[in-house]
């Protein structure tokens, strides 16, 4: 009678494994790869917006932590460890993708779709995205990281290598800008 | 949640005016900040491992050999570059000796070949008379292929004594010694992987070449001089076969005959003091 693979898998330590991996063992990199992929990809998506940069991101995300596994001194979890490395690579990503992102309008033209009298969810969900994608890039990767990805401020503070007083002040004012950026909409919405 | 925000905002001396409030802010947020940039519900996984692997099995074959590598390799063309050098001044200076002691003894024979500034032989002279009182003996016109470079002119005048001979061969030893102490000590500090095996293989052989060449040389006549070679032939010949299937044999063998041998304390002792810079 043979163990399902999942029971396999599991008595495996992740210690275990990521001494494997990063002794360059194929079958443990794909392991750790299976494990952590989904989540790494759907930050990636959450930054990059588009599924080309989101797989690029991953693809780099993993090729990076397998070429610096030996450096990894167990003092997060694993997870953790690849979602910084994410983030830094998104960052990174976006940085390029800068000047020639179509998604990145100014936050006059997030504010003026606010404007628009249209209440129907859509819109709203909407003139929500271009609000947050409008937003300066450290500003949106503290928004998006605290207020949709759940990271708590000391989480952030470490993947982002800043101090938690600068993540809760970016938060801050990426909060202000969206109520700015969206004012019209409280009028829309009364 | 947001109890930061609020307390931050409390300090804010201009709240913003006509904007949404917190409240209705974290309301749009529930409502649809977890539909920004959502991925959809297909991860390609298969493509993105592939990628993986396809950069993975470029990764281990290091583009660039260690620094320790590098240096050394710099340190051997600069020996080679100097031995050279080293040669051809000492070629030049014996040939304008060799040239004056011909002429002191053919004093009565002007000389009449001449080299244009950039050392091509240019023959004799349009226009210029020879001078013909009494020569001690005939002089046979020596037939000189065109030269061209710089040291064309070094060609000219018997073949070198055996003092010259002696003074290139030892300073060809001193700089093969110096490279040889390079690679030894490279291969000691080196960290042993299959890349860098392979590296110190090659440069090995090349040294092998060097070292056979000065055993069958003059230079092998001095016995102590002749044993080192001897010992570095044995050395090189084991460090070309470094292989990465069977490398902790290998090196089990070279380090027991690079122990035995002290061949770097002798090499240290073979090269002069600063000969490896000055040379």
């Amino acid at each position: 009678m043979t163990a399902p693979v999942t029971d396999i898998t599991s008595a495996r330590s992740e210690r275990d494994l990521i001494s494997r991996a990063a002794a360059r063992d194929s079958s443990a990199q794909r392991d750790l790869y299976d494990k952590h992929v989904d989540a790494i990809y759907r930050i990636a998506f959450r930054f990059a917006g588009d599924e080309d940069t989101a797989r690029d991101i991953t693809q780099e995300t993993f090729i990076r932590a397998f070429d610096r596994l030996g450096e990894f001194r167990h003092e997060s979890s694993l997870g953790t460890w690849l979602h910084s490395i994410a983030v830094s690579m998104a960052l990174g990503a976006l940085r390029k993708q800068a000047k020639s992102d179509k998604r990145h309008v100014p936050l006059e033209s997030a504010a003026n779709l606010g404007r628009v009298d249209n209440n129907a969810d859509v819109d709203l969900r909407e003139r929500l995205h271009a609000a947050i994608d409008a937003l300066p890039h450290g500003y949106r990767t503290v928004f998006v990281m605290y207020e949709i990805e759940g990271y708590s401020h000391q989480e952030i503070a470490r993947t982002l290598g800043v101090a938690e007083t600068t993540s809760k002040g970016q938060l801050f004012r990426a909060r202000a800008k969206l109520r700015e950026s969206l004012k019209h909409f409280r009028r829309v919405e009364q | 949640m947001n109890d930061d925000i609020r307390h931050e905002e409390n300090n804010s001396p201009e709240p913003v005016t006509g904007s949404l409030s917190e409240t209705e802010l974290d309301m749009l947020i529930n409502r649809f900040g977890g539909d920004y940039n959502r991925a959809t519900g297909f991860v390609p996984r298969e493509e993105m491992w592939h990628e993986i692997q396809r950069h993975g099995s470029r990764k281990p074959v290091r583009a660039w050999p260690s620094i320790s590598l590098i240096a050394a390799a710099v340190v051997l063309l600069a020996a080679g570059i100097g031995i050279g050098f080293e040669l051809h001044s000492r070629g030049i200076a014996r040939s304008t000796n060799a040239t004056l002691a011909t002429g002191a003894s053919h004093t009565s024979i002007p000389r009449v070949a001449s080299t244009t500034s950039s050392g091509n032989i240019v023959g004799d002279r349009e226009g210029a008379s020879p001078i013909t009182h009494a020569p001690v003996e005939p002089v046979t016109p020596v037939l000189r292929p065109p030269a061209s470079g710089a040291f064309a002119s070094s060609n000219v005048g018997a073949p070198p004594s055996a003092a010259a001979r002696s003074t290139a061969y030892s300073l060809a030893t001193v700089r093969h010694f110096t490279a040889v102490e390079a690679l030894l000590t490279s291969y000691q500090s080196a960290q042993h992987d299959a890349a860098n095996d392979a590296q110190l293989a090659a440069w090995a052989r090349s040294l092998l070449s060097q070292t056979r060449l000065l055993l069958d040389s003059p230079a092998a006549t001095d016995p102590m001089r002749n044993k080192l070679l001897q010992d570095l032939e044995l050395i090189l010949v084991q460090m070309t076969q470094l292989s990465p299937a069977n490398t902790s044999i290998d090196r089990e063998s070279l380090d027991g005959s690079m122990n035995h041998s002290a061949v770097i304390t002798r090499l240290r002792t073979a090269v002069p003091a600063g000969a490896s810079t000055t040379l």
